[in-house]
């Protein structure tokens, strides 16, 4: 019972005032348009890399097919990668929104479930990214000291 | 009647309760470490523009349609976007060390400040995004 007076008390205490939920509801604009505009640059990459090369598409040599192709793979593991991210971002922005103008604690709840996953998957893949450096900064090393 | 007129508050309220304080703390931490890599990243970027600053003055000749523009430009170009990165990462820094700090000392104008903080963050990142699918946008059809 004293419990939950306290923590009524701390609920009355601390939580998003008007200037929040303010904040909040630009948060959410903010991040929609983000996504949005994140979408349509990953749809102009996707095809850019189908159209613009057309003098690779033409190519009879082997090695610029191959560049063509490797390009298309590589621009679609980034597109794919990127979407699923900003998938969270978008999902964040329509739920926070939501969640502050019709009151709804659970989707507060899970609208910061979602930010945090935008970030974190982020974070993963700097820390994918800079492992896969620092190993070719270490094989670059090896291989330039192996030189001398 | 004092119960209810209690409840309707409550409900109304949104408040930081232990699952949005758990999530924005893990949110903050990655936020934070986010900044620090970008921090680290930007800097080894000045370092190596300031070791490879003779090198610059060709960088245009390896640009199609760049081998006129004198090196300055670059210079500059590169300044601006370290710059703008710069700002960037402090406002993301400054969400998380605020919004961190908020919630562990209940403190509500602190709390206001780092959700502000992101609010600038996000805000800068989408007028960045926007000018960068105009370009893009400008690109595809030039080449089209």
């Amino acid at each position: 019972m004293e419990n939950n007076y306290q923590s009524s008390g701390e609920l009355f205490e601390f939580g998003f005032d008007e200037q929040s939920k303010t904040t909040l509801k630009a948060i959410g604009k903010w991040t929609k348009l983000t996504a949005i505009f994140a979408f349509i640059s990953y749809g102009i990459s996707l095809i850019s890399s189908f159209v613009l090369p057309a003098s690779a598409k033409a190519a009879t040599s082997g090695l610029m097919q191959a560049e063509y192709t490797g390009g298309i793979i590589g621009t679609i593991i980034t597109v794919a990668f990127g979407v699923t991210i900003n998938v969270f971002l978008w999902r964040f922005a329509t739920e926070i929104v939501e969640g502050v103008s019709i009151a709804s604690q659970p989707k507060i709840e899970s609208a910061f479930g979602n930010l945090k996953t935008y970030f974190q998957i982020i974070g993963i893949l700097v820390i994918i990214f800079l492992v896969i450096f620092f190993f070719f900064f270490l094989f670059a090393l090896i291989m330039g000291s192996a030189g001398r | 009647m004092a119960d209810n007129s209690a409840q309707n508050i409550l409900a109304e309220d949104l408040t930081v309760n232990h699952i949005v304080s758990e999530r924005v703390q893990a949110t903050t931490k990655w936020c934070r470490f986010l900044s620090i890599v970008s921090i680290v990243i930007l800097a080894l970027f000045l370092l190596l523009m300031l070791v490879a600053s003779s090198q610059l003055k060709e960088i245009g000749n390896y640009i199609p349609g760049f081998a006129q523009v004198p090196a300055a430009f670059f210079l500059i170009l590169a300044i601006f976007m370290i710059a703008l990165v710069g700002v960037l990462v402090y406002f993301l820094l400054r969400f998380a060390t605020l919004t961190k700090r908020a919630i562990q000392i209940r403190n509500q104008e602190m709390l206001n400040k780092g959700l502000d903080a992101l609010k600038t963050y996000f805000a800068i990142y989408a007028v960045i995004l926007i000018i960068g699918v105009a370009g893009s946008l400008f690109n595809l059809f030039n080449l089209l």
